[in-house]
């Protein structure tokens, strides 16, 4: 009787529990079909804070499936002048959306996890473009902090799982993200799974494949939570018609983006927005000034995370463009960093990219123009219609 | 005629049935857990 009756139990929870994978598996499809089929509205990829964007991976595969223009970039992205980039495309000679992703502290090290997360069939030929700050490289180490907010669970397994990325590659990614996540519960999963990763010890290695069964369902669970995330968001959408790509007048916008920026920036000498002045300058003007001069930003590790993430983008087949994005020429000058120190900067990254055979758009020579940038270090209202102009050159159609 | 406890009891007894209201529970706690949502770091950047 009692033989029968734990029958009974183990017939029953391996049907139903076979009859739930089957579910999860047609949900898993239902929802890859209705995210690539259901139509685009670029409005729920724009906006600046984005996780589901930024953290997941349905999203982009979307956005490659249609062709976007990848744009990853930190904080200037949440500058939102009329010239931003997302009003900008697609247009006439350029007709693809942008993909705008990234936040602040989103650097090297986080664009090269987001660039391996994809199979290489699907990076191959996407238009990616990534805006690197000075920022980035003016401490010896990154931010930790920063580093844990921008990171993804799903993205990370996925980079690692990536069979085009070389051993090294991987070593060097599993060794930076666990200097930065060890001690925070929130990573425990992904701390665990790389010091096992990376332990040469045979115990450890028994115990990873003890637990890849486990691993594998968290990263199914991952990538279908991150499904239903977008289609959440996407079916949430208002109905979009696109309107046809309109025809940009360069010189009229040009224009238009310095009458703005003359109008926005009336309060300080640095051509500063004057509500960013008021929030974040005015009070602190006599403690910025020359507190930058002892900056060294030739040497710091944020050079070797870019090393990785060029190796990265070549075994991952990334066509990368890079804009150098310099920075408020007058505002450095008063904090004490000087030109030639920036000089060499814009020398050093130059030098490092046309090793790497990457192109570039680099902005050092728009240190001094007023209204290029909004703040101190943020693209503005010229600043960004040049990026605009720039980027359409690049990979627009023949004018 | 048949009451509801009646037909429940009848229903507990088949196969059937148990692997149903299990599957069902299964399907469940699937989507409760796509609801979740990880826990964020939240660190505010200095803008100057």
């Amino acid at each position: 009787m009692l033989r029968k009756s734990l029958r009974e139990v183990l017939l029953v929870l391996g049907c139903s529990l076979l009859l739930t994978l089957a579910a999860v598996w047609g949900l898993d499809r239902f929802l890859d079909y209705q995210i690539s089929h259901l139509p685009y509205n670029p409005a729920v990829v724009h906006p600046y804070i984005n996780n589901d964007r930024d953290k997941g991976l349905a999203f982009m595969r979307r956005s490659a499936a249609h062709g976007d223009i990848f744009l990853l970039g930190s904080s200037e992205l949440e500058i939102h002048v009329p010239q931003h980039p997302k009003y900008f495309f697609p247009n006439a000679q350029a007709p693809w959306q942008v993909y705008p992703s990234g936040r602040a502290y989103a650097q090297s090290l986080q664009e090269a996890i987001r660039l391996g997360a994809l199979p290489a069939a699907t990076m191959r030929g996407q238009r990616v473009v990534l805006i690197t700050s000075l920022q980035w490289f003016s401490s010896p180490e990154i931010i930790k902090a920063g580093q844990q907010a921008r990171f993804s669970e799903l993205q990370y397994y996925h980079t690692l799982d990536n069979p085009a990325l070389s051993k090294s590659t991987k070593t060097y990614i599993e060794k930076r993200m666990q200097g930065f996540l060890t001690g925070n519960n929130l990573f425990k999963q992904a701390v665990l799974y790389t010091r096992l990763s990376l332990s040469e010890q045979p115990q450890d290695k028994f115990l990873l494949t003890l637990m890849t069964p486990y691993y594998t369902g968290l990263k199914f669970y991952l990538a279908l939570r991150d499904k239903w995330n977008t289609y959440k968001l996407v079916k949430g959408q208002p109905p979009y018609t696109p309107a046809p790509p309109r025809q940009v007048n360069w010189p009229r916008e040009y224009a238009r983006a310095a009458e703005e920026g003359k109008l926005s920036c009336t309060n300080n000498k640095f051509y500063v927005e004057n509500a960013y002045y008021d929030r974040w300058l005015k009070q602190n003007i006599d403690y910025v000034k020359g507190k930058s001069d002892k900056v060294e930003l030739l040497t710091g590790k944020e050079w070797e995370d870019l090393d990785c993430l060029l190796r990265l983008c070549r075994e991952n087949q990334v066509s990368l463009y890079v804009v150098i994005m310099s920075t408020n020429g007058y505002y450095y000058d008063y904090t004490g960093m000087s030109k030639a120190t920036r000089a060499a900067f814009y020398d050093k990254l130059t030098g490092v990219l046309r090793k790497n055979n990457v192109p570039y758009l680099n902005l050092q020579d728009k240190e001094y123009e007023p209204y290029f940038y909004y703040d101190v270090m943020h693209l503005g209202w010229k600043g960004w219609l040049y990026v605009d102009e720039q980027l359409t050159r690049h990979y627009g159609q023949a004018q | 005629m048949n009451s509801l406890p009646d037909i429940m009891a009848r229903l507990s007894d088949r196969l059937a049935f148990k692997i149903l209201v299990v599957t069902c529970c299964l399907c469940l706690t699937v989507l409760v857990l796509l609801q979740v949502q990880d826990g964020e770091v939240h660190y505010i950047y200095n803008n100057f």
